[in-house]
């Protein structure tokens, strides 16, 4: 796999792209934002990964049906959607 | 050419997971798509510990078995996800969460939109409200 890296202009030595040498997925892209009182930090880094079309095709064709073979409920309040959002505001927040 | 879309954790859980109808639906689509070439799917680090944890709780509680949970796993890593990694610290994102005038994981997805410019694919429509607030499309099959 091929990577290619940005350089992040006086980034935090914990951000440094030694750090992702490790990473399972090639770094594609840096995102950083300007803050007025403190130099320019990275944000989020961008890994993309490059799949083989015949497996991801498998793969989709095995998520759908899971999909359809998984339980149905009849309101979404019983549904895992509710939960999440549950979780959310009660666990995470 | 091909859009950029976050995926809200609710939208992978609802494949394995029970939910109602229409969100399988919306699930399907999404699939759909990214094998159609018509999106690329965006996944957080944010999204990733959420779809962990659940089917963690879930399989301990028996409510999907350990191979549709491997199963699951498995699949999606064939899939050509863009990964996401947001490396912002603390103060970071307590600021842009109160910018934003929502919770803070919230806001970790509705960042990952904006900074890629992409639309987010959610279930939660508690979510939704503040995606029109940030001008962040909801995507749509």
């Amino acid at each position: 796999m091929k990577a290619s890296t940005n350089s992040i202009p006086n980034a935090r030595p914990s951000l440094s792209i030694s750090a992702m040498q490790g990473a399972m997925f090639p770094v594609v892209g840096i995102t950083r934002s300007s803050r007025p009182h403190k130099a320019t930090v990275a944000t989020s880094i961008v890994l993309k990964t490059r799949p083989d079309a015949k497996q991801q095709s498998a793969a989709i064709a095995s998520l759908v049906k899971m999909c359809k073979q998984s339980p149905v409920v009849a309101t979404a309040r019983g549904g895992i959607t509710a939960e999440v959002r549950r979780d959310r505001d009660r666990g995470h927040e | 050419m091909s859009e950029l879309v976050v995926i809200d954790a609710s939208v992978l859980l609802a494949i394995p997971l029970p939910d109602p109808q229409a969100h399988k639906a919306y699930a399907t689509a999404l699939l759909f798509a990214t094998e159609k070439g018509d999106i690329t799917p965006i996944l957080t680090q944010l999204c990733c510990h959420e779809v962990a944890a659940k089917l963690v709780r879930k399989t301990r509680g028996s409510v999907v078995s350990l191979a549709t949970a491997q199963d699951f796993f498995a699949s999606l890593s064939d899939i050509g996800f863009q990964h996401f990694v947001d490396v912002r610290d603390a103060e970071s994102l307590f600021v842009d969460a109160m910018g934003l005038g929502c919770g803070s994981y919230d806001a970790a997805y509705i960042r990952a939109a904006l900074d890629n410019q992409a639309s987010l694919a959610t279930l939660d429509k508690k979510l939704m409200p503040h995606l029109v607030t940030s001008g962040v499309q909801h995507w749509q099959p």
